[in-house]
């Protein structure tokens, strides 16, 4: 029953009752006045007739009696009356109802009392203090129902009308209790029907309905923003889900989880493909995974399933990079796998699954293996190439130290004894055989040329570097100093800029600018004056390209591809001298520093040779370095 | 003035030989010239040992050394005599036709005096030979064993 009923309900229940009450304590009342007064009257009535009765009673006089009695007929409640003569004998009696009453044999007792719908009276006639008869009346309580009716009826319509006012009044008066309820009713209704937090009560004043809405309201709003942050941390937690979810989908490496039983409650995509599994179900408990899977060592030593990655998470250890191989008993493929896992733990470090990720490493694993293999082999096959390399090296080392030694001494001979000959016979040769025995003369030496040009260079390509702090302005001045003696007749115009220092083998690179300068000196020999330039043309990566520039003769660039070969000339011997080694020097000096080298030239217009030198960290103090090139 | 002492040469060839006498002959070197053919010799010269045993000159102003010998090469008699306190006085000049560094610098740290080059060139040979001779057998002031 809604409140508003139940409340009016109340109301009027109350109020009825009350009426009730009312009414019946008014109307007892008034019956009991009623009766009580009836009574009195009715003794008194009584009282008169016997008064009035007692002569007809002491003389006998029945009509009289009947006559007095019949005054009764003034008083319309009494139904009925008698008196009794002294000995008990009915006497006179009246009637409203002719000769319809009945009326007891013998008088009753004195006093009065009420039948089923009437009152008897009962008084004694007295004379002279003598009592000679008894009067008997008998009055209607018709008047009483009558009223009772009356206040049946009046309390009827009192509760009616009572009923209505209260009504009225509990329908205005309880909307002031019972429409917040009400209210807060419908509120909780639409909040659990729609969910519709946003929903607010009217304020209700300071009582407790109003405080009730106040702290409704109150709860509405929170519960709302809880709502919400939790709708929107569901909605981030269900879009992470997402994300995770793709995230393990697409992983390459695969990724299982299972329970603490060792039940497999997820198995990512490349999890499966690994397994060669196509569905879900067919990843089992762990137990049942040793049926159709075979796990070893790398070694190839069979693990026991107590010894599988799981079974080791499940046991609390941390994996990482666990390595086994993998054989499917039925489908007979065999892999490697990388195991990884760890127990996950929740807030209060309890565990709650296992993490297991796998990665397919049989590509790599045999990658390895092979590389392992080749690596042994080629550490072999290393190991025998440098062995003959040593052989090799040792081989021409003696050759050229024989070279070096015996080629010489046999043209040392040559020359020598060619010499004692022309002593010896004193000028009795003819000129055509004293020219004979120049050529063979000049031949032995131009061999002794070769033989000492191919020996530096051999020495070039086998000595050690012995890398240090080379200042190139020392080389350069050095090597022009050397020249500028050899050729005091020429027209010599140096150019020399400043030059940077280097990392290099001193002894070399004083070679390569011997060499590089000397050609310059030697093919301008046609010009006056003879321009040489020595300088740096900048750097790059650490390098500085150097250059040395002449204005000699040149050459055709046709033939640069012969012109850092050994014992290749671009010139004839009869021009400029030479074994050509001297550039194959330089080459091969430059390339052991790791630089390069390369020339521009033209026919006639003069050649410029650039070469790459490593270059070194700027000195931080003048050592002695100057001195030295004094002492050179 | 002070009494000549003898050179000796230790060169295992004959024709190397005759053209360093020839040179040493040109330049008028007075001393006498002991020609050794290979290391063994040398040492037995200096030890005064087998063939030698019975010699009872001084030891030699100087020592010309080749270094490429059979048996006992130029390298181990320099090592020998440089050892030895009562010899290692003596000036030893290496002349050899290689050039190879390895063989200058082994010699220097054995002590040797000179380190020479013999020229293919004769003239330059003979110029060498002049020049040796004249500074160790003439300039040269040894100090006395």
């Amino acid at each position: 029953m809604p409140i508003k009923q139940k409340m009016t309900l109340v109301i009027l229940v109350t109020c009825s009752v009350v009426v009730l009450l009312a009414c019946a304590a008014m109307g007892g009342y008034q019956i009991f006045q009623f009766r009580t007064r009836l009574m009195r009257e009715t003794t008194v009535l009584a009282d008169v007739l016997a008064n009035n009765t007692q002569a007809a009673l002491a003389f006998r006089n029945e009509n009289d009696a009947k006559e007095t009695l019949r005054a009764l007929e003034a008083e319309p409640y009494v139904n009925s009356a008698c008196l009794y003569s002294s000995d008990g004998m009915l006497f006179a009696d009246y009637s409203q109802l002719q000769g319809k009453a009945t009326f007891p044999d013998e008088p009753p007792a004195d006093g009065s009392h009420f039948e089923s719908s009437s009152m008897v009276v009962v008084r004694p006639v007295m004379l002279n203090k003598k009592r000679i008869g008894t009067i008997f009346i008998r009055a209607s309580l018709q008047e009483i129902y009558d009223r009772v009716k009356f206040l049946g009826v009046f309390t009827g319509l009192v509760l009616l009308g009572c009923g209505l006012v209260a009504r009225t009044l509990a329908v205005r008066l309880q909307r002031s209790i019972s429409q917040p309820i009400v209210n807060l009713t419908e509120a909780v209704r639409a909040l659990a029907e729609r969910s519709d937090y946003t929903v607010r009560l009217p304020e209700q004043g300071r009582n407790e309905t109003g405080s009730l809405t106040a702290a409704f309201n109150h709860l509405l709003a929170s519960i709302g923003e809880r709502d919400k942050a939790l709708r929107g941390a569901n909605q981030s937690l269900c879009q992470s889900e997402a994300q995770v979810q793709a995230i393990l989908e697409n992983l390459n490496d695969g990724l299982i989880i299972s329970d603490l039983t060792g039940q497999v409650t997820s198995f990512n995509r490349a999890a499966m493909e690994m397994h060669g599994f196509t569905c879900m179900h067919e990843c089992h408990q762990l137990s049942e995974y040793a049926k159709t899977f075979e796990l070893s060592d790398l070694d190839g030593t069979l693990c026991p399933v107590e010894q599988w990655p799981l079974a080791r998470i499940l046991r609390g250890e941390r994996l990482r990079n666990l390595e086994v191989k993998i054989r499917h008993s039925q489908g007979g493929w065999r892999k490697v796998f990388n195991f990884g896992g760890a127990l996950i733990h929740d807030s209060n470090g309890q565990p709650i699954n296992a993490v297991l990720t796998v990665t397919d490493i049989t590509e790599r694993h045999q990658a390895q293996e092979e590389i392992h293999q080749l690596n042994s082999q080629l550490e072999i096959r290393v190991q025998e190439r440098t062995r003959q390399l040593e052989e090799a090296n040792k081989e021409l080392e003696s050759f050229s130290y024989s070279v070096s030694h015996d080629l010489r001494a046999p043209l040392r001979h040559v020359q020598g004894y060619v010499q004692l000959l022309t002593v010896a016979t004193n000028g009795h040769l003819s000129t055509e055989a004293r020219e004979y025995l120049q050529v063979i003369s000049d031949a032995s030496d131009d061999m002794g040329h070769l033989i000492d040009d191919l020996l530096s260079f051999s020495r070039t390509g086998r000595t050690e570097l012995k890398t240090e702090r080379v200042r190139l302005d020392e080389l350069a001045q050095e090597s022009i100093r050397v020249l500028e003696l050899a050729n005091r007749d020429r027209n010599i115009v140096w150019k020399i800029e400043a030059l940077p220092a280097v990392l290099g083998d001193r002894a070399m690179l004083r070679q390569v600018f011997a060499n590089l300068v000397g050609n310059a000196v030697k093919y301008s020999r046609p010009r006056d004056p003879a321009v040489i330039e020595i300088g740096c043309a900048g750097d790059e990566g650490g390098r500085a390209m150097l250059f040395v520039r002449d204005n000699g003769v040149g050459f055709n660039m046709k033939y640069l591809p012969k012109l850092f070969g050994v014992f290749q000339r671009l010139h004839k011997a009869s021009e400029f001298e030479g074994t050509g080694i001297g550039l194959a020097i330089v080459q091969r000096i430059i390339h052991r520093h790791g630089g390069s080298i390369r020339a521009e030239a033209a026919l006639n217009q003069g050649a410029t040779f650039y070469f790459t030198l490593k270059l070194a960290a700027p000195e931080q103090a003048l050592t002695g370095r100057n001195d030295e090139l004094c002492l050179a | 003035m002070k009494s000549l002492k003898s050179v000796l040469f230790v060169d295992d060839s004959p024709r190397d030989t005759k053209l360093a006498l020839t040179a040493f002959k040109e330049y008028g070197l007075t001393n006498r010239i002991i020609t050794l053919e290979d290391g063994e010799e040398a040492l037995d010269y200096l030890y005064r040992r087998g063939a030698f045993a019975d010699r009872d000159d001084e030891q030699p102003a100087f020592i010309l050394l080749d270094l490429k010998m059979p048996k006992v090469d130029g390298m181990e008699v320099l090592r020998v005599v440089k050892s030895d306190p009562a010899l290692k006085m003596i000036p030893m000049v290496v002349m050899t036709s290689s050039r190879e560094e390895q063989d200058v610098v082994n010699s220097y740290k054995l002590g040797v005096n000179a380190f020479i080059v013999k020229p293919v060139n004769f003239k330059e040979f003979v110029d060498a030979v002049k020049m040796v001779g004249g500074f160790w057998a003439v300039l040269n002031e040894p100090p006395s064993i």
